[in-house]
């Protein structure tokens, strides 16, 4: 119980994140309670892999969650007439390895006054954890338009009615 | 639209230089500048060439049998920055043309009345960003206290941006200024004892100044096959990055904490 109400804080507050940086990116009005929802679904989705019973590691739940988020960018985005990034992009942003880029700037200063191979180990493993995740949430939020070869959510046909690039 | 008169060329392609730029500006991937364009090409019945870099934009103008009828060149000052409002507004008048077929004026005024709107009250972006720093504070691992001086942080941070974009520093200059400020706030709480712990507050309280849209567009812009624009997007992105970094190490070397 505790354990679910952890996850849910967790993601309430990835969707606030989001928001702001929807604020800041200057997003239309409209679209903004759909980008605090794919803020709080992103958190959702990372923080449930992420916990201990299901085991999974920071970059696949990154992944996934980035996924999940492109493609429920298209059907929503639809839905409040905007075109997907806008949404997807500030959905994703609360999931950026802020703590694993941050360790990784420690770790350089601390090489400097420290030629040790532990600090050069851990350091390049932080490193290289920031760039996956950066990496799998690039591709999770491209994934849709790769995958279903689209120009524009227009041309979908499993949606009906209006809607914008 | 039939009717070809004398002007429609010129006009056409000033209106499409001026969404370009615009969508340039607001921070665009490459591959949604160009469908947008000929979009709007194609609903006047003309073919548009388009060569794009991310600080300028070449087009020319074609239509049926007959040679160029237009070529214009429009590049811009400024870094991108990201505005999704505009993207948003000249996608939906991109489909609007080409479904009711509006008339090149009626796109024009629509096109300027789209880049007129208005942004956030400064007050509403400080707060909610604020939130969202502390937001990220939260998620990892914070406590309230953190929160609060992450809030802070942030606050101060970006209301320096702010003015220092108002002045037009150079950009980069302002996101290692802002990493700065955001970073002493954190440093000065820490050293007058209001926070014990000094990790999650001084790793999140920057994180309002990741450069995600150009982040992101560079992976789509590469993925794309826009491999110059992906590059150079991503090595902007990459400076912006540094100079967070750097602002951080200038705190934790002023303050000589030990990580």
């Amino acid at each position: 119980m505790i354990v679910w109400l952890d996850i849910l804080f967790n993601a309430f507050w990835c969707g606030c994140a989001a928001l702001g940086f929807a604020v800041l990116f200057n997003s239309p009005k409209h679209g903004l309670p759909a980008i605090y929802m794919c803020g709080f679904i992103a958190g959702l989705v990372k923080f449930l892999i992420l916990h201990p019973n299901s085991g999974g590691g920071i970059i696949i739940a990154s992944l996934i969650a980035a996924s999940i988020i492109g493609f429920i960018s298209i059907p929503i985005s639809h839905r409040v007439h905007v075109p997907p990034i806008i949404i997807s992009i500030p959905a994703v942003i609360p999931l950026v390895p802020g703590s694993f880029a941050y360790r990784t700037m420690l770790g350089v200063i601390r090489f400097i006054n420290h030629a040790e191979s532990e600090v050069l180990t851990s350091t390049a493993h932080y490193g290289i954890m920031t760039l996956f995740v950066i990496m799998a949430l690039s591709i999770g939020v491209t994934l849709p338009t790769l995958l279903l070869r689209i120009e524009s959510t227009k041309n979908l046909r499993f949606l009906s009615g209006d809607t914008d690039d | 639209m039939s009717e070809y008169y004398q002007n429609e060329p010129a006009e056409l392609g000033k209106i499409l230089l001026q969404a370009g730029i615009a969508l340039l500006k607001a921070g665009a991937g490459s591959k949604r500048i160009i469908t947008n364009l000929n979009r709007f090409a194609e609903a006047f019945g003309y073919e548009a060439n388009i060569d794009l870099s991310t600080r300028n934009i070449s087009l020319t103008l074609h239509s049926g049998s007959q040679e160029n009828i237009f070529s214009g060149t429009r590049s811009m000052v400024s870094q991108p920055g990201s505005d999704f409002r505009v993207i948003a507004a000249v996608s939906r008048l991109s489909w609007d043309v080409k479904e009711k077929k509006s008339t090149l004026d009626f796109t024009y005024s629509e096109l300027n009345k789209a880049l007129r709107q208005d942004n956030y009250h400064r007050v509403v972006i400080l707060f909610l960003v604020g939130l969202a720093g502390a937001s990220f504070c939260y998620t990892f691992g914070g406590n309230f206290i953190e929160m609060g001086i992450t809030f802070l942080a942030t606050v101060t941070g970006l209301f320096l941006k702010q003015e220092m974009v108002k002045r037009k520093f150079n950009t980069y200059l302002i996101t290692y200024c802002s990493a700065v400020i955001a970073a002493l706030v954190i440093g000065i709480s820490w050293k007058s004892g209001i926070n014990s712990t000094f990790d999650h507050a001084f790793a999140t309280c920057t994180l309002f100044l990741i450069p995600g849209v150009p982040l992101i567009n560079s992976f789509i812009d590469l993925m794309d096959g826009y491999i110059i624009n992906g590059v150079d997007r991503g090595i902007n992105a990459s400076i912006h990055a540094f100079g967070i970094a750097a602002g951080l190490a200038t705190i934790l070397y002023v303050f000589n904490f030990k990580g």
